[in-house]
């Protein structure tokens, strides 16, 4: 998958969850409300502040996990990489970010037949941003593909 | 065990809105795939049908710490498990159930041809938390 590609995926509507996993290997999923991908594989993800193991322990270099969803056709992407940098407090182009993505995502759960007040629940009190450089992707559309590199699954 | 009393919330078990899985190898690569369905087994144990999630169970193998994210479908909160792996069951009543409702969930989605359960993965809960309130009309 193309950056551009991914990117496409992202202003979609999609449902974005990560995990990240503190030194015991415990891992921590989160909801993410809206990311951004940039020409160099780059995501910048805003963060639900209910991972708060996540908040804690995130640092330059460690492994995250994202899954980017299309709720209406399970067509999944999970991309693997490690953050870049530290995490920071969202600015006004990620609460710009935050605008788009609910009104794709809030309309992709109204084509599933989900109320407006399920994406009112799943948003999150506050988001922290995290940059990741991407390292794989993966397809995780249910099926027999499932966890194959996109790579090795577009080659057929 | 946990704060929150899991036999308390059957809309996390429906699987009207799907769930979340997350895995970590032994290298400390964490993994995160959607469930179909989250299984109350009892108080203590959840269960998850295992499908096709080849790097969940490799990861479960070197590692059998998990996570789940669930919302409820009836109240819209959204509550944190933190899990153990502790087997995979391939016979017996929960298998049973679990592959009646794969075989529901496929013929609705028009899969038959791509759902197969391998076997009901059982997980102990060491921590439910909630992290987010459902908003209601």
């Amino acid at each position: 998958m193309q950056a551009r590609e991914l990117a496409t995926f992202l202003e979609s509507g999609v449902a974005m969850l990560g995990a990240t996993a503190d030194a015991r290997g415990a891992p921590e999923a989160f909801r993410v409300w809206g990311a951004t991908v940039d020409d160099d594989f780059r995501v910048r993800a805003n963060v639900s502040s209910h991972a708060i193991r996540t908040f804690e322990s995130v640092h330059d270099g460690a492994a995250i996990s994202l899954v980017f969803t299309d709720i209406t056709t399970f067509r999944s992407v999970q991309a693997k990489g490690h953050v870049v940098g530290a995490a920071e407090p969202p600015g006004p182009a990620d609460a710009a970010l935050i605008e788009r993505y609910e009104a794709a995502f809030g309309a992709a759960l109204q084509q599933i037949g989900h109320p407006l007040t399920l994406r009112e629940s799943m948003r999150p009190r506050s988001v922290f941003v995290v940059t990741v450089a991407v390292d794989d992707t993966y397809d995780q559309t249910p099926g027999p593909t499932a966890g194959l590199p996109l790579e090795q699954v577009n080659r057929g | 065990m946990a704060e929150v009393d899991l036999a308390e919330l059957p809309g996390c078990f429906d699987g009207v809105i799907p769930p979340v899985i997350a895995t970590c190898s032994a290298g400390g690569v964490p993994n995160i795939t959607h469930l179909s369905q989250l299984y109350f087994v009892d108080h203590d144990h959840v269960a998850v049908s295992n499908q096709f999630f080849a790097k969940t169970t490799a990861n479960l193998a070197e590692n059998p710490l998990a996570a789940v994210l669930v919302t409820d479908s009836q109240t819209y909160d959204t509550y944190h498990l933190d899990l153990r792996f502790e087997r995979t069951e391939t016979t017996g009543a929960l298998f049973e159930r679990l592959r009646a409702d794969i075989d529901a969930i496929a013929s609705l989605t028009h899969m038959e041809d791509v759902f197969a359960l391998r076997g009901a993965d059982v997980y102990r809960v060491l921590e439910a938390r909630r992290v987010s309130n459902g908003v209601r009309a």
